[in-house]
């Protein structure tokens, strides 16, 4: 324990009677490792982005669709027959363990007006009454339509919060008439916030009873069968009831392939699997490069050291110093080079990571990135920076250990 | 003379420190891979993809129902009609300036079966015509291609893939033999030579029919919309043909004036800007990346370079006595920094190549050389050298004679 604060203290002298030196080495380190935890901090900035939109769909809710949302064999999905109205009553009698079997409906950009205010490209969704509940049923002003408003196909409407925002800037939706293609709808809710950077579709739309949806634009609509799980402990099981129900209602005969797909959350976290892979080694590994070249730079200079030191090292060996303090001298010179090089780049890291994310926030209303370096990523460069300053110091420091003193104590 | 004299001793002091001159050499080395290598591995991305588009021909394209990629909102094209079989032989009959039009139709995942071997339910049934042999970049291997007549008379006849092949017919030649693609009876007249998987995904796989056959076998079933492969005399007179064949398209299916097409047309150009566009990106990225592994090598340089005049005081010191002049010192170790920088990007530059070549290997292509970005790094190479260089070389030169010889 003596050896090695002895050692520390040695090192901080060794430094600090060659400043110009230790400042160069230790910003090569600084450059090298602020890239990567920038690198880092990027990405899992993007990670979370992802994370939330994937969280949209809800990780134990199934979507019945004839498509594959992940666009397999979309060609051939085209051509299958809708999943139909009765096909989901069906479904919704005979499913026996899902928490809610829901119906939904949609139709892409129309227009929508409020006085002079239009938005084109507005999604309706024609849904039942227990949409709202399956999504956990909070709302942000107003209420959700009821059983009776949906069983009679009342003209009310639940707009998503994007859609409530660009449509009444200033006043209170609820109460008020919209137009939907020319057809009168009274506002009755307004949905939470939900979508992220990467997807806020979510957030505009509007929600209408799935019979007023049918009554404007046909009962023949495709319908999209949401199954909540409830839990995603019991995702298997649902599925696997589904899978079978859906068989049976839609006649499929034994050993033919399904003519419908089982859209769930993690399908998309498994297709994207493999791109955040790329993305992140490609990422950290290009600047990564630099963090190589700032410890290729330590030891460099830690080859000079011991260069410039073999008549102090001869000195100490004759004075009984043995081959692993001389060992543990360098070492610990080359380890605290590095942490601190590590030190003085978590310093720029964090504050950079703070000014460029509350940046983007005021700016652009960008909340993705957060404004802090996550802490296992200030540990792990920590760890990856002394260990490499042990790589780096190594050889160097074995080198310095193995002099021969009395060959030592004659170098000029 | 001097400068040459300056190199020398650039050169020979460089290799008196082999270890230090090593590593210094390595970390430019590294900096410069992430540049050469990025630029070299995208290149070879680029010439698989331009590879695939010249099978497809410089002076071709294609209209048809959807874009060719689509992100987010489709609503543009969701609800077009489909191009039928009628409207795309209408625009065969009218085109009457384009060198040649082939029509084609792929449904996907079809079963074939031979003597009760069938196979897995990915095989693509082409409906199409003669043209497609040129358009795809198909040759036979054995027995002969579709032709005008098969077209005409709505033959069962079909063009099997070498994958199809090796499954159904392993010991025997193919052609001749009556084989059922979806339970309808096809009589094979010929076999493709094999093109191998790309990106993992079988080229082989397939069955090629006539397209009236298609019709009228599968169309009910499946999807309807007809690719429209068009091919101009040359590719100065691309622009125009592009231009009178959009008008007949428009004509056929009905496109009132101002309003806009109801179909897309897909140009060679048009897909690789889409793709050089994401791949530009990645070679920035590699710059950056580049850059900033160059800057530490660069801080790395300066230290070793004031070691060095630290060291050679006594050298210099000597030199000033014999008559150099602190120029002469200036300018020895600013050479020295920058053959240093430039020795570093040349192994940098060959370790790149090689990364390039290795993805080229992988994805079967030979990369072009990135000139450009060798370019680009041979001078920020030097700039590097002359930037991080210049305090060394300033302290040695500055060095009082006197002080400088009695330095032990």
């Amino acid at each position: 324990m003596d050896s090695l604060v002895e050692s520390i203290k040695m090192a901080i002298a060794a430094l600090t009677a060659n400043k110009m030196r230790a400042v160069l080495t230790t910003l090569g380190v600084v450059i090298g490792i602020t890239i990567v935890l920038a690198m880092g901090w990027a990405l899992s900035g993007l990670d979370a982005a992802l994370e939330d939109t994937l969280a949209i769909f809800g990780d134990d809710i199934l979507y019945v669709d004839k498509f594959d949302w992940t666009g397999r064999r979309w060609m051939e999905a085209r051509n299958r027959k809708n999943i139909t109205y009765d096909q989901f009553l069906k479904v919704e009698e005979r499913l026996q363990s899902p928490q809610y079997v829901i119906p939904t409906a949609r139709r892409t950009s129309l227009d929508v007006r409020h006085e002079n205010l239009q938005l084109t490209s507005t999604t309706i969704m024609g849904v039942s009454s227990d949409y709202n509940a399956m999504l956990g049923g909070s709302m942000a002003e107003g209420r959700f339509f009821n059983d009776m408003e949906d069983n009679s196909g009342a003209g009310v409407a639940v707009l998503g919060n994007a859609t409530a925002e660009n449509l009444f800037p200033s006043a209170d939706p609820i109460g008020k008439r919209i137009r939907v293609n020319g057809i009168p709808f009274t506002v009755i809710g307004v949905m939470p916030k939900r979508g992220t950077l990467g997807a806020d579709m979510v957030d505009n739309q509007i929600l209408m009873p799935l019979k007023k949806f049918f009554s404007l634009y046909g009962a023949s609509s495709r319908i999209v069968i949401n199954v909540k799980a409830g839990g995603t402990d019991r995702l298997d099981e649902v599925r696997y009831e589904t899978i079978g129900v859906m068989r049976q209602v839609r006649s499929l005969a034994p050993g033919q392939e399904d003519d419908f797909a089982i859209n769930t959350q993690q399908a998309f976290r498994d297709q994207t699997a493999q791109l955040r892979f790329i993305v992140y080694g490609v990422g950290l590994m290009l600047t990564g490069l630099s963090f190589l070249v700032g410890s290729i730079g330590i030891m460099n200079i830690m080859f000079v050291s011991v260069t410039e030191r073999t008549k102090e090292i001869g000195i100490r060996k004759a004075l009984g110093a043995t081959r692993s303090s001389i060992l543990l001298q360098f070492l610990v010179e080359a380890v605290v080079l590095c942490l601190l090089g590590s030190l003085i780049a978590l310093v720029i890291t964090s504050i950079g990571a703070y000014a460029v994310s509350s940046w983007l926030e005021r700016s652009y209303e960008l909340d993705f990135l957060s404004p802090f370096i996550p802490p296992s990523q200030i540990l792990l460069a920590i760890l990856v920076s002394a260990f490499v300053g042990v790589l780096a110091g190594i050889i160097p420091a074995y080198r310095g250990a193995r002099l021969d003193p009395v060959e030592a104590l004659r170098s000029e | 003379m001097q400068l040459t004299e300056s190199v020398r001793m650039a050169v020979r002091s460089i290799g008196a420190n082999k270890l230090r001159a090593g590593l210094t050499l390595l970390s430019i080395a590294i900096g410069v891979f992430a540049i050469v290598g990025v630029a070299a591995a995208v290149g070879a991305l680029e010439a698989k993809v331009d590879d695939q588009l010249s099978a497809f021909g410089r002076n071709s394209f294609i209209l048809q129902k959807d874009p060719a990629t689509h992100f987010g909102d489709n609503s543009r094209y969701r609800n077009r009609k489909d191009i039928t079989l009628r409207q795309a032989l209408e625009f065969k009959r009218r085109m009457t300036s384009a060198q040649s039009i082939s029509l084609t139709n792929v449904t996907m995942g079809a079963v074939v079966k031979y003597a009760g071997v069938s196979t897995d339910p990915n095989i693509n049934v082409y409906g199409t015509d003669e043209g497609f042999l040129l358009n795809a970049d198909f040759s036979i291997d054995q027995g002969r291609g579709l032709d005008p007549r098969d077209v005409q008379m709505r033959s069962n006849v079909a063009v099997i893939g070498a994958e199809v092949k090796t499954m159904l017919f392993p010991h025997e030649s193919a052609v001749g033999k009556i084989l059922t693609v979806n339970g309808q009876p096809y009589t094979v007249i010929g076999v493709f030579n094999a093109k191998g998987a790309i990106f993992g995904q079988s080229q082989d796989a397939l069955v090629v029919v006539p397209i009236t056959s298609a019709a009228e076998r599968f169309f009910d079933e499946w999807g309807t919309s007809i690719s429209i492969n068009v091919r101009a005399w040359s590719v100065e007179a691309l622009d125009e043909t592009v231009g009178q064949a959009v008008g007949i398209l428009r004509a056929i299916r009905g496109v009132e004036i101002g309003a806009e097409n109801d179909f897309e047309v897909i140009t060679n150009e048009s897909i690789s800007e889409t793709f050089g566009d994401f791949t530009k990106y990645i070679a920035w990225f590699g710059l950056f990346c580049g850059s900033v592994a160059l800057l530490a090598a660069g801080v790395g340089i300066m230290n070793i370079m004031l070691v060095s005049v630290k060291e050679r005081t006594r050298e210099i010191g000597v030199r000033k006595a014999v008559g150099a002049t602190s120029n002469d010192i200036l300018t020895q170790f600013m050479i020295e920094a920058v053959t240093l920088c430039q020795l570093g990007a040349l192994i940098g530059i060959g370790i790149g190549l090689l990364g390039g070549l290795g993805m080229g290997a992988l994805i079967k292509v030979t990369p072009p050389i990135p000139w450009t970005w060798v370019g680009v790094s041979i001078a920020s190479c030097t700039f590097v050298g002359l930037v991080f260089g210049i305090y060394p070389a300033w302290r040695a030169s500055r060095l009082d004679p006197i002080e400088a010889l009695r330095y032990e």
